[in-house]
C-alpha cells in the first residue's frame, strides 16, 4: 500500500489545482500539512490568481509555529558548525537568525546588529548562559513556540551577564556563543570568515580564490615555497590568503576559550593565535590589530557587487557591514531559500531571473526575509 | 603636496599627461601608460607582441572571444562533468562562457606567457588528472589551444609593460651588493657546503679542513640557482675524506667527543618514512654514526655511542615529538648538536624542540666506525631515500650553544643582495628606493625591507609600490602594494616585510624596475578592469520534484495531524532512538529502507497515543465503539461493516492525505486499501473470539499505515 499511495503522489503532480499549490506552499514553507480551515483559506487566496494574493497565502502559512521551531531552525543549524550537520543543538546563533526572521528585522542585521534571541522566564526557567548552551536545549526539548513574542525575545549582546563586548562590537551571529565555539575555536580564526562566505555570499574559498591580489596581508604562517617550489605558492596558496587573510582580521581579538567555555574578546589585544608560526615566513604580515581590509573589491571579486561605504575598517561589525551590503549577500540568501523551498539549486534562465528579482525585493524591502520565503514558495508552488 | 609637473624626457610621456591634467588619473591598463594597446603614440589599439605589452586579459578586446573560440570548446567537451557546476572547480567549464572565463583567469589556470607551464596542462601531465585519452595527447591538445588563444591575443610575455610609467630604473642582481651585515657563527667547522657551484657533478667541501669531502652528485640531483641542490631520486655521497669526521669527533685521542651538524633544507613532503635518510655519515641500513632522517612530521636522530642501551645503528632515536609536528614542508634550519653533558638535541629555526635524548647518561663516541660514508638523500645502499632541496650543510667538531644556532639561523641562508633602484628622475637628485633581494628558490626572487632615501623629503607622497620583472609587473606575489606614506625623513623605512615575486627566465640576465602610483607629486594609478556582475549559477541536473519530509518535520508533521503532543514521553523517547535514522534531507534520492522503518516506528507511537486516548481518538475519529470486540465493529471480509471501517478511514483521509487534493491518493482508493488491510487483521478472530484490544489494534495499524505512508513523509 506504502509503495501504491507514494505512486499515487508522484503521478499527480501534473495539472497541480490552485488547492495543490496552497498545500505545496504550507508544506514546503512550514514543513507540516495544513489543516483542512488553513487549507481553504489558502486555497482562496491562491485561486483569485493575483500575485498578492498568493504571497499572502504564503504569509498566512509562516504563521505556523513550526515554520520556526522547525523549518527555520533546520534551514539555519548547518550554518552553524563546521561539519555543517544539520543534527546539533538550537543554540544562540540559530535563535538569532529565527529571531530576526520573525520580527521582520532587516537580515542585515544577522552580521552587524547588537542582537541575540532568548527565551523570557515564561518559556525557561533556565537563563541564557556565556558558558553552556542549557538554555537552548531546554527551549527546543519543550518544543517552545518560537512564534510567541512572549516566550522568544531579542536583547542586546552587550547587555547580557558577563558579556565582554559593547554595542560597538557586536555583530550579529558572529559574536554569538555558538559562532565562537565553532568558528573561532583553536586555530587562526580564517575559519570565521570562510565560513561567513559560505553561509552569507554562497561561496567557498575555491570560489573566492583569485592568485592576482596583492599579498601585503598574507601572515607569517603561510608557507611561500611549499616542499621548495614557490610556485606552489603563486598559483594555489595566494589565491585564497591574500584575500582572506586581510579579512580575518577582524576577528583578531576573539578566541574560544574551550575551559571556561564561552568566546573570549581581548579588547586591542591580538590573540596569539595571529602570530604563531613565525619562521615558517618571517617576512609575513604581523597582525597588530583587528584592521580588516577587503582586496577583493578589486579584480575579478568586484563580481560580487561590494557596496559598503568603507572598503576596510576595524572588528566584526564594520566587517560584516561589507558582506550584508554586498549583492551577492541578496541573492545568496535567496539562493539559500530557493533550494530550501524548492528542492532544488536553480536549474534555468528564468530561475535565475526569478531569483535575481526576489533579491531585488529583498533589497527594496528593507531585506526582510519572509518575503523572500514567501515570493520563492510562490513561484514553486505549480512545480 | 600637489601634483607637479614632470620632467620632459623621452619616457616621460605618461607623466607629462599627468601633469597637464592635474588630479586626472591614469590607468596603467590604458592606452598611453604602456598596456596592451602599446602603440599609444599611433593610436593603434591592436595589442602588440613582446614583453611587457599586455597586461590582463580580461582587459584585451578580443580575449574572451579567443577563449571562447580555442579552448572553451575543449574544456566543455572534456571537463564539463566536473568543472561545469561541481563538484570541481573552478568552473571554467561552466555553461556560461563568461563565468568560465573569469574563472579560469581568476584561479591561474592558464599562462598565455607560457602555454606549456599552463595549471590545466601540467595537471594532465604530472598527475593524469582525468584525462580523456592518453594524458600527453590531452595535454598537447588543451596547450595548443592555449597557444592559439595567446596568439589571437598577441599575448606575448603578458604583464604591465612599464616603459612610461613612474618606475625606477632597471637593476640586475648582479648590480646589487652582497649584504654581509649579517655574520654567522663559523668557528669550528670541520666540513661545510654551500652549493654553490650551480653546475657540474661535485659539490665541494668549502671549510678548508683538509681532507675535504667533496661530494658527488648521483641519480635525480639537480642544481638550484639559489644555491643548493634538488634530491628527486638518487644520493649526494662523499668522495674521499669522509674519515677527517671521525678522526675530528670520535677518534679517542684526537677527536673532541662533541659535535653539531647544520643544514639549511626543504622537505619535499611530510609524507616520507625510513627514516628516509637527510644528512647520514654511515655503512648501510644497520650500521652508521650518525644520522639525520625523516619519519613523516618528525625529525630523526640516530648516533652511534659506547653504551649497551644504543645500537650499532645508533638506535634508539631522538625523534621530534609528533604532536609538534616539526618537520614541515618548507625551508627549515635544522641543527642537531651531541655533546657529553646534553647528549642529543634538535633545533629547528633556532629553537631547541625541547625533545630529550632517551639514552642517559650520553655515551663516548669511541666506537664510531672510521670507514663509514658521508652523504646527503639517501642511506649508502640507496634504499632510504630522501626528497627535497639541501641549500647549506656543515659541520662542526663542537656542540654549537643556543645563541649561536640562534644567529646562524638569523644570519639566513643564500646571497642577500642589496639594491638600490634610483628614483632621481622622479623625486629629486639622490633620491632611491633600496630592497634586500634574494633567490628564494628556483621559481620566485625576494624582496625585503623596502628604504626610501632622499636628500628632498618635502612631504610626497610615496604609495602602491610594485615590482616588475624584464619590463612587466609581476602579475602575482606583489607584497607593498598598499604602502602609502608621506617622504618626511632622508630615510624612510617603507616595511619591514617580504614578498616574492616569479622569477624571469633567467635571474642572470632578469631586470627588475620599481613601480609607484604616487611618488614625487607624480600619479600614474592603476586600474584594473571592473568585471560584470556575478550570475546566478545554473545546475541543470534533474532532480525529483517531490522531497521527503525531514527527521523534524516527519516528527512535527505527525503531531500536527493526529493531535498527540510530540512530547508524550513514549514518542519523545521514541524520537530520541530514531532521530538519526529518520532522513536527514529532503531529497528522496537517497531515502533508504531503514528510514521507513524508522517513520513506520515513529508512526505507530503517535497512533499508539491517540487511540488508546479516550478524549482524543473520540475528536480525531468522533464516536466509535472502540470497545468493542473487532468482528461486531468491521464484520467479516464477506459481510463488511461498511460504515464503521469507512468512518476510520475517512477520519485518516481527512487528517492526515488532506481532501481535494489532485496531487494525493483519492478517498475511494484509500478506503479500499484500509478496507484489505482491516479484512487481513480481523480474520484471525472469527474462529477465535478477540477482545476488545484488538478492535482499538486494527485501529492503530490503519492508523500507522497511513501516517507512515508517503502521502504524509512526500512533500
Amino acid at each position: 500500500m506504502l509503495a501504491a499511495l507514494c505512486t499515487a503522489l508522484v503521478c499527480g503532480a501534473a495539472g497541480a489545482t490552485p488547492r495543490d499549490q496552497a498545500k505545496r506552499i504550507h508544506d514546503r514553507l512550514v514543513g507540516v500539512p495544513p489543516d483542512a480551515a488553513t487549507l481553504d483559506q489558502m486555497t482562496a487566496l491562491v485561486s483569485t490568481g493575483q500575485p498578492a494574493d498568493a504571497l499572502q497565502a504564503a504569509e498566512i502559512a509562516m504563521h505556523n509555529p513550526a515554520f520556526y521551531r522547525t523549518a527555520l531552525k533546520n534551514f539555519i543549524t548547518p550554518w552553524t558548525n563546521v561539519d555543517r550537520t544539520v543534527f546539533a543543538d538550537l543554540n544562540d546563533y540559530t535563535a538569532t537568525v529565527i529571531g530576526i526572521i520573525r520580527d521582520d528585522r532587516p537580515f542585515t542585521d544577522v552580521l552587524t546588529a547588537d542582537i541575540v534571541y532568548v527565551g523570557t522566564p515564561n518559556a525557561v526557567s533556565t537563563p541564557y548562559s556565556q558558558t553552556d548552551n542549557v538554555h537552548y536545549q531546554l527551549l527546543d526539548q519543550k518544543q517552545v513556540d518560537l512564534s510567541d513574542p512572549t516566550l522568544f525575545v531579542g536583547v542586546p549582546q552587550s547587555t547580557l551577564p558577563g558579556s565582554q563586548i559593547t554595542a560597538a562590537d557586536a555583530a550579529g551571529v558572529i559574536t554569538t556563543r555558538a559562532a565562537g565555539e565553532a568558528f573561532f575555536k583553536a586555530g587562526t580564526n580564517r575559519r570565521m570568515f570562510r565560513f561567513t562566505a559560505i553561509n552569507y555570499l554562497c561561496r567557498d574559498l575555491e570560489q573566492l580564490k583569485d592568485v592576482s591580489r596583492p599579498a601585503d596581508r598574507i601572515r607569517q604562517d603561510v608557507n611561500r615555497s611549499p616542499g621548495g617550489d614557490s610556485n606552489v605558492f603563486h598559483t594555489q596558496c595566494i589565491g585564497c590568503h591574500s584575500g582572506m587573510d586581510p579579512m580575518a582580521g577582524a576577528f583578531a581579538f576573539f578566541q574560544w576559550d574551550d575551559t571556561a567555555g564561552r568566546t573570549v574578546f581581548t579588547r586591542n589585544q591580538v590573540q596569539p593565535k595571529y602570530l604563531i608560526n613565525a619562521n615558517v615566513f618571517p617576512g609575513g604580515y604581523v597582525t597588530v590589530d583587528d584592521r580588516w581590509d577587503n582586496f577583493w573589491r578589486e579584480g575579478p571579486r568586484a563580481e560580487l557587487g561590494w557596496r559598503a561605504a568603507a572598503s576596510g575598517g576595524f572588528g566584526p561589525k564594520s566587517f560584516g557591514e561589507e558582506i550584508v551590503s554586498s549583492r551577492a549577500f541578496s541573492v545568496c540568501q535567496v539562493e539559500k531559500v530557493f533550494q530550501q523551498v524548492c528542492f532544488r539549486p536553480a536549474q534555468t534562465s528564468d530561475d535565475a531571473n526569478e531569483i535575481e528579482h526576489i533579491a531585488d525585493d529583498f533589497e527594496a524591502g528593507n531585506y526582510r526575509m519572509k518575503s523572500v520565503f514567501a515570493e520563492v514558495a510562490v513561484y514553486c508552488m505549480g512545480q | 603636496m600637489g601634483t607637479q609637473s614632470l620632467p620632459s624626457t623621452p619616457t616621460s610621456r605618461a607623466a607629462r599627461l599627468a601633469g597637464a591634467l592635474g588630479a586626472t588619473w591614469l590607468a596603467l591598463a590604458a592606452a598611453g601608460c604602456g598596456d596592451f594597446s602599446g602603440a599609444a603614440d599611433s593610436g593603434n589599439s591592436t595589442p602588440t607582441s613582446g614583453p611587457g605589452t599586455v597586461f590582463d586579459p580580461t582587459n584585451v578586446p578580443g580575449s574572451r572571444e579567443a577563449f571562447e573560440t580555442t579552448l572553451y570548446p575543449l574544456l566543455t567537451q572534456y571537463c564539463v562533468n566536473c568543472h561545469a557546476n561541481g563538484p570541481g572547480s573552478p568552473q571554467f567549464a561552466n555553461p556560461t562562457s563568461g563565468t568560465a572565463y573569469t574563472e579560469i583567469l581568476a584561479q591561474n589556470k592558464v599562462n598565455l606567457a607560457d602555454p606549456p607551464s599552463s595549471r590545466i596542462v601540467r595537471k594532465l601531465i604530472d598527475e593524469q588528472h582525468n584525462c580523456w585519452s592518453d594524458c600527453t595527447t590531452d595535454a598537447n591538445m588543451l596547450e595548443a589551444a592555449v597557444q592559439a588563444w595567446a596568439d589571437a591575443i598577441h599575448f606575448g610575455q603578458g604583464g604591465v609593460s612599464i616603459g612610461e610609467t613612474l618606475s625606477s630604473t632597471s637593476l640586475r642582481l648582479a648590480d646589487g651588493t652582497e649584504d654581509t651585515s649579517v655574520q654567522r657563527y663559523d668557528t669550528d667547522i670541520i666540513a661545510r657546503w654551500d652549493f654553490k657551484e650551480g653546475a657540474g657533478a661535485v659539490a665541494f667541501d668549502t671549510s678548508g679542513v683538509q681532507p675535504s669531502i667533496d661530494l658527488a652528485l648521483q641519480g635525480g640531483v639537480t642544481w638550484l640557482t639559489a644555491w643548493g641542490v634538488q634530491i628527486d631520486t638518487g644520493i649526494v655521497q662523499g668522495m674521499s675524506g669522509n674519515r677527517k669526521l671521525y678522526d675530528r669527533i670520535a677518534d679517542p685521542k684526537t677527536g673532541s667527543g662533541q659535535y653539531t651538524v647544520e643544514a639549511w633544507i626543504t622537505n619535499a613532503s611530510t609524507a616520507l618514512e625510513g627514516p628516509a635518510r637527510i644528512i647520514t655519515y654511515s655503512a648501510n641500513t644497520n650500521a652508521r654514526n650518525f644520522t639525520l632522517g625523516q619519519v613523516m612530521y618528525q625529525y630523526d636522530f640516530r648516533n652511534r655511542g659506547v653504551s649497551p642501551d644504543v645500537s650499532g645503528n645508533g638506535t634508539p632515536s631522538l625523534i621530534t615529538y609528533d604532536a609538534d609536528q616539526d618537520l614541515q614542508d618548507r625551508l627549515q634550519h635544522v641543527v642537531i648538536t651531541y655533546d657529553a653533558l646534553r647528549g642529543r638535541r634538535i633545533n629547528v629555526d633556532g629553537k631547541w624542540t625541547e625533545d630529550v635524548d632517551p639514552v642517559s647518561p650520553p655515551p663516548r663516541l669511541w666506537n664510531w666506525d672510521r670507514n663509514f660514508t658521508f652523504a646527503l638523500g639517501n642511506e649508502i645502499t640507496q634504499d632510504r631515500q630522501w626528497k627535497g632541496q639541501v641549500r647549506f650543510v656543515a659541520i662542526y667538531d663542537r656542540a654549537l650553544t643556543d645563541a649561536q644556532i640562534v644567529q646562524n639561523f638569523n644570519a639566513g641562508v643564500g646571497k642577500r643582495i642589496s639594491m638600490n633602484f634610483d628614483v632621481s628622475h622622479w623625486a629629486g637628485p639622490g633620491s632611491s628606493i633600496e630592497f634586500q633581494v634574494s633567490e628564494f628558490d628556483n621559481a620566485s626572487y625576494m624582496f625585503c625591507n623596502p628604504i626610501f632615501h632622499t636628500p628632498q623629503p618635502s612631504g610626497y607622497e610615496l604609495a602602491h609600490v610594485r615590482i616588475a620583472v624584464n619590463g612587466t609587473l609581476a602579475p602575482t606575489g606583489q607584497g607593498f602594494v598598499t604602502l602609502d606614506t608621506p617622504i618626511t625623513d632622508t630615510r624612510t623605512v617603507l616595511s619591514q616585510r617580504c614578498t616574492v615575486i616569479p622569477k624571469g627566465p633567467d635571474p642572470a640576465t632578469d631586470e627588475f624596475n620599481i613601480v609607484f602610483e604616487d611618488l614625487g607629486g607624480f600619479q600614474n594609478v592603476i586600474t584594473e578592469p571592473v568585471p560584470p556582475p556575478a550570475v546566478v549559477q545554473l545546475d541543470p541536473t534533474a532532480r525529483p520534484t517531490y522531497g521527503v519530509r525531514d527527521y523534524a518535520r516527519i516528527r512535527e508533521s505527525m503531531a500536527s495531524v493526529t493531535g498527540v503532543s510530540a512530547l508524550v514521553p513514549a514518542i519523545d523517547a521514541a524520537y530520541q532512538d530514531l532521530e538519526q535514522q529518520l532522513p536527514s534531507t529532503f531529497d528522496v534520492r537517497s531515502f533508504v529502507s531503514s528510514q521507513q522503518v524508522g517513520i513506520s516506528k515513529l508512526a505507530l507511537e503517535f497512533c499508539d497515543a491517540l487511540v488508546e486516548s479516550a478524549p482524543l481518538r473520540t475528536t480525531f475519529f468522533g464516536s466509535f465503539p472502540f470497545t468493542t470486540e473487532p468482528v461486531a465493529v468491521f464484520g467479516a471480509a464477506a459481510t463488511p461493516n461498511t460504515v464503521n471501517r469507512n468512518q476510520i478511514a475517512d477520519a485518516l483521509y481527512n487528517h492526515m492525505v488532506g481532501s481535494g487534493l489532485t496531487v494525493q491518493p483519492s478517498l475511494t482508493d484509500m478506503r479500499a486499501d484500509l478496507s484489505g488491510l482491516v479484512d487481513t487483521l480481523v480474520a484471525s478472530c472469527l474462529g477465535t473470539p478477540c477482545d476488545a484490544e484488538r478492535t482499538q489494534a486494527i485501529v492503530k495499524g490503519e492508523c500507522t499505515a497511513v501516517l507512515a505512508s508517503a502521502a504524509v513523509s512526500m512533500h
